[in-house]
């Protein structure tokens, strides 16, 4: 396992990160009442925001674990980026509208950045994986 | 910023995922598939081993 973390190790990042994230905002305290978060609010509570992020970014890093010893892996890799870009990107909207200079912006788009590079690693597996499949059947 | 346009951005930045995987697959394919690693030596090695003791244990009841 432990030679392949140096080939994705901002994906493995972007997965502990957001399980992690989502621990943060599940916590007993208020972390999502800015305004910012009004539409998002109106979608999920608080709680299950941050049980999404606690189950994207945990699915994510068991799938890194397992590699590619199952077959599935990249697939959840995938799914899994998918979602944290397009999450991290409403997040970043959210601040964009109430005030475009706010750090959150900045720092939102990034993590959504960060996952757009690790979907093009996560979808060539898929092909690798889809290649193998065809060629051994 | 109203749920519409978040209807906008999730929309957009869907179609930078398509374009990133798009971009993924067609440089896949350019790629070899990632072989299994060839077990073979170790596999006939192993058998080897076996074969020897086996011969072993013959040997020594002919002595006997």
């Amino acid at each position: 396992m432990t030679h392949h973390h140096k080939d994705r190790r901002l994906e493995w990042w972007l997965a502990i990160n957001t399980a992690f994230f989502g621990v943060f905002i599940a916590a007993a305290w208020q972390s999502m009442d800015s305004a910012a978060y009004d539409v998002l609010r109106t979608w999920l509570t608080e709680t299950n925001w941050g049980l999404l992020f606690v189950v994207t970014g945990g699915c994510h890093a068991v799938a890194l674990g397992i590699n590619g010893r199952a077959w599935w892996t990249p697939f959840v890799r995938t799914a899994a980026t998918s979602a944290n870009a397009l999450i991290y990107a409403s997040f970043a909207a959210g601040f964009w509208a109430m005030d475009p200079k706010s750090t959150a912006v900045w720092i939102y788009s990034s993590l959504s950045v960060a996952a757009l590079i690790c979907i093009y690693g996560a979808v060539k597996d898929v092909v690798h994986v889809w290649g193998a499949w065809r060629d051994g059947k | 910023v109203t749920a519409n346009d978040y209807g906008y951005i999730l929309l957009s930045v869907s179609a930078l995922i398509t374009a990133i995987g798009g971009l993924a697959v067609f440089k896949a394919r350019s790629e070899p598939t990632p072989r299994k690693p060839d077990d073979t030596l170790h596999r006939i090695e192993g058998n080897q081993q076996r074969m020897e003791s086996k011969l072993d244990i013959i040997l020594d009841r002919t002595h006997r």
